[in-house]
């Protein structure tokens, strides 16, 4: 088995009560595949995230597998899972100016993050810093840097943290609905550094999300969960053009008004 | 692929099979892992079990006297020893346990009945109403809590009464501040909105909808308090101002016992221990509830 | 005061909201200068009518539904109800209103009181406003409550035990628990799954064709305001910059933010193009 992330049989169950959280869940991911995690709430996507990250709590039992490049990730100690964090595995969260550390400037954090992982010198890791927020966006100027988090908007907080994945280049990242929170115009943006990031870095991607629309955009294969279990596993075109379970047919079904779709050279400004 | 229950809307109510089994297995295993709740609670239970059943079993032991025991060490009759009149302590631990805990009630609420709606005025009042308030709680809470107790017996006298007042009156700006920091938080809320846009009247909102979800932070806060009134008590009664003999307690079986501790020890140590447990029943206790009430700790999966 | 003569159940004219800002010297802003969240705003909604406010965030539209609700009042212009100016309300005419106009929020995991049962909730507008006995009142509920399909076996549950769109359907109830005539719905549906979205949806419209409720549903969701409005306002950064029938704007827009945001709308089809056009930036700090 030679997949960068293979999880087997993954069971999680809270606290005391009989729910499992997740039921079996099984899937795989290879280095340069995107793969989407698809469901509503209480489908049991988020703790399928969590227990990738080591991230659930200790009242959850685990048992099943998550193999990261053969490695069992479940019951690896906190101190081991760090030393994966940032440049083997690393996350986009839904909400990116919360996921930077408050109490220092976009610029500071930026390169004392790749001070850390890559070992560069001062000189060297602001350089970096400049580039990779250039390859987002960022104009990375004098004023940039010297900001922090909760002075810029979300989006351009998600940029910063695409540029960290583009930076650092982990070999795994998982996404957990990167840009739901975002407004519609820069969520297509976003959407399209995040294809550039997966173009470009080969890292293996975990795309956890509600929005089939977001899956049709970046994902090759996926999943579909419900009430913690898996109920189909598909290519993304295979489950576009012909759904095999019910409850992904109804998924696509109830999209609510969608608008009729315009064909291009209506446009008014004369745009694309 | 597996077999999938129908997509109808999931909820809880009315409880499944079984509700309170599994919703009593989880509370079982919350408080197993929460164990700053658990070892408050047994300490708690331990403490309290002294006060109660104590004197109880042997009703007036700590007034008795048996001269062939003065000053034994513990058995034979005296579990934890006996003071220099030869009076069983642990019967006198448990009825001074019995005013440590009077006091601390009675002062906590206090506390709780005046700082808790002042706390909600300053939160819900304009600022020419909640800044001068709260000016004034500044000038009581800069003062510590011990020098404004002994102010207030200096004023009012000894006693237990008294008591409860001194160490009460401290406690007023504290509970109000949480109280006012929660309650201008819980007011953000959209239910809170919705209630005003509704019509609600300001006292439906304080009463119906800020107070009552409010409450937690104030709750805990209000624990610990009772685990400085033991303290303060103890140290009042220490220096002869708190309660008066011939009424027990652990603070004035402390300074009594400093006479006698070459030759009899435990005249000191019981109640000094006895101190130290309840102390750290309520401290840990507060804390535990802390995590519990905390939302982040509600389970994650969604 | 001569009220103005308005055939409309609603019209706000020329509506402006700015909010002080505390000068703090912060990087970019002149400090001092005041956040204008809404700006020159002028629309109208009949009896019978679905008016679709989309628009994205720091757009004004959720302090243009607030001022409609009398919950904040505008710097300037007017909002008029039923031919009445009502745009300063005392507080009494604040309470009176609320029977009139009425919310429904968006968060339906934050927008309940968590101590309160689905009976209370639904019941409290009653209460408020002192309508009937309680057995009138208890009456009132259970009719509501089949209105928007809520179970009566939900009615002693708290919130915390029910999915987010039972939940929000108590909302729905409480807001139409009073016949008003306005109700305000400030992003009713973006918190929920997409399946239950389409249920609430559907409810809606079809609680608005029977009570003939005049309805402003706020949302930043085209498909969702597509469905359901009749007409619609395009709002960004405070201004209204398309406002008229929704299939004729979603068909043909005629100003470029429309454009912009319909083609940023992700087709669900991964063979589908996906050209989304990008604005140029009035400022790009911050963006």
């Amino acid at each position: 088995m030679s997949r960068l992330l293979e999880v087997k049989d993954l069971t999680v169950r809270y606290g005391g009560s009989d729910f499992l959280a997740a039921d079996s869940v099984s899937f795989g991911v290879s280095a340069g595949q995107v793969l989407g995690i698809v469901g509503e709430s209480g489908s049991g996507k988020t703790t399928v995230g969590l227990a990738l990250l080591g991230l659930l709590p200790a009242t959850a039992t685990v048992t099943g597998s998550v193999r990261f490049d053969g490695t069992d990730l479940i019951g690896l100690k906190e101190d081991q899972l760090r030393g994966l964090r940032g440049r083997q595995m690393s996350t986009i969260m839904q909400n990116a100016t919360t996921a930077l550390d408050p109490y220092f400037t976009i610029g500071s954090q930026f390169a004392e993050i790749l001070r850390r992982h890559r070992k560069l010198s001062r000189e060297e890791a602001r350089e970096e810093t400049v580039r990779w927020l250039k390859a987002v966006g960022i104009q990375a100027t004098h004023r940039e840097l010297r900001s922090y988090p909760h002075e810029f908007s979300g989006g351009m907080n998600q940029r910063v943290v695409i540029a960290m994945n583009l930076a650092l280049s982990p070999r795994l990242i998982v996404a957990d609905e990167p840009t739901s929170a975002l407004d519609v115009t820069v969520q297509a943006e976003i959407l399209g550094l995040l294809r550039e990031l997966r173009d470009e870095s080969k890292a293996g991607m975990v795309l956890i999300t509600h929005d089939l629309g977001v899956v049709a955009r970046l994902c090759s294969q996926v999943i579909v969960m419900k009430s913690g279990e898996v109920v189909e596993t598909n290519s993304v075109t295979g489950l576009f053009a012909d759904p095999r379970h019910e409850y992904t047919r109804r998924l696509l079904g109830s999209l609510p008004g969608r608008p009729p779709a315009r064909p291009p050279d209506e446009s008014v400004t004369g745009a694309r | 692929m597996s077999v999938v229950r129908p997509v109808g809307e999931a909820t809880s109510w009315p409880a499944a099979e079984g509700p309170d089994r599994s919703r009593g297995r989880a509370a079982l295993s919350y408080l197993l892992h929460n164990r700053s709740l658990l070892v408050g609670s047994v300490l708690l239970f331990l403490v309290a079990a002294i006060a109660l059943v104590v004197p109880l079993a042997s009703p007036g032991g700590a007034t008795t006297i048996h001269g062939s025991a003065a000053m034994a060490g513990p058995g034979g009759g005296h579990l934890l020893g006996a003071d220099q009149f030869g009076r069983d302590l642990l019967a006198r631990v448990a009825v001074g346990y019995r005013v440590s805990l009077f006091v601390a009630l009675g002062s906590v609420l206090l506390g709780l009945v005046v700082g808790v709606p002042l706390g909600l005025v300053a939160a819900t009042s304009p600022k020419f109403v909640d800044g001068p308030l709260m000016r004034v709680m500044d000038v009581f809470m800069a003062f510590p809590l011990m020098l404004l107790a002994i102010v207030v017996v200096a004023i009012v006298g000894t006693g237990t009464l008294a008591l409860m007042l001194a160490i009460g009156v401290g406690y007023i700006p504290v509970l109000a501040r949480v109280m006012r920091a929660q309650a201008m938080e819980t007011g953000q809320e959209s239910y809170v909105e919705a209630a005003r846009a509704r019509g609600a009247s300001y006292s439906r909102l304080i009463l119906r909808h800020i107070a009552p979800n409010s409450m937690g932070p104030v709750i805990v806060q209000a624990t610990i308090l009772i685990a400085v009134s033991i303290i303060l008590e103890a140290g009042l009664s220490f220096v002869g101002l708190g309660v008066q003999p011939p009424t027990p307690s652990l603070g004035l079986m402390l300074s009594t016992g400093r006479d006698f501790m070459a030759t009899s020890a435990w005249q000191v140590i019981d109640p000094g221990i006895a101190i130290l447990l309840a102390v750290l029943a309520f401290t840990l206790l507060g804390d535990g509830l802390q995590d519990w009430l905390d939302p982040k700790r509600r389970v994650i999966g969604r | 005061m001569v009220d103005a003569v308005s055939k409309h159940l609603l019209e706000v004219n020329a509506l402006r909201k700015e909010f002080p800002v505390r000068s703090r010297g912060r990087t970019g802003g002149e400090p001092g200068a005041p956040v204008v969240a809404v700006r020159d705003v002028s629309l109208t909604l009949d009896r019978g009518e679905i008016l679709g406010i989309v628009g994205e965030s720091g757009s004004g539209k959720t302090t243009l539904g607030r001022i409609v609700l009398g919950l904040i009042a505008p710097t300037s212009g007017s909002v008029v109800f039923e031919g009445h100016d009502v745009t300063y309300r005392t507080p009494r005419e604040r309470r009176a209103l609320t029977r009139d106009i009425q919310v429904i929020f968006q968060d339906p995991y934050g927008s309940l009181n968590p101590r309160q049962r689905v009976e209370d909730v639904i019941r409290e507008p009653l209460d408020i406003h002192r309508i009937g006995t309680p057995a009138q009142r208890s009456e009132r509920v259970h009719e509501v409550m089949e209105q928007v399909v809520l179970a009566d076996r939900y009615r002693r549950a708290y919130p915390h035990e029910l999915s987010g769109g039972l939940r929000q359907r108590v909302g729905i109830a409480a807001a139409l628990v009073l016949n008003p005539k306005i109700v305000v719905a400030d992003e009713p549906v973006s918190a929920l799954d997409v399946s239950v979205q389409a249920q609430i949806i559907d409810l809606l419209a079809r609680l608005q064709r029977e009570t003939s409720v005049g309805m402003l549903f706020i949302s930043h969701d085209l498909g969702v305001v597509h469905e359901i409005s009749d007409r619609v306002a395009v709002m960004r950064r405070g201004q209204v910059v398309e406002y008229g029938d929704v299939e004729t704007i979603y068909r043909s827009p005629q100003h470029p933010y429309t454009e912009a945001l319909l083609s940023a709308i992700l087709p669900v089809d991964p063979g589908a193009p996906f050209n989304p056009i990008t604005l140029p930036k009035e400022e790009t700090w911050p963006a």
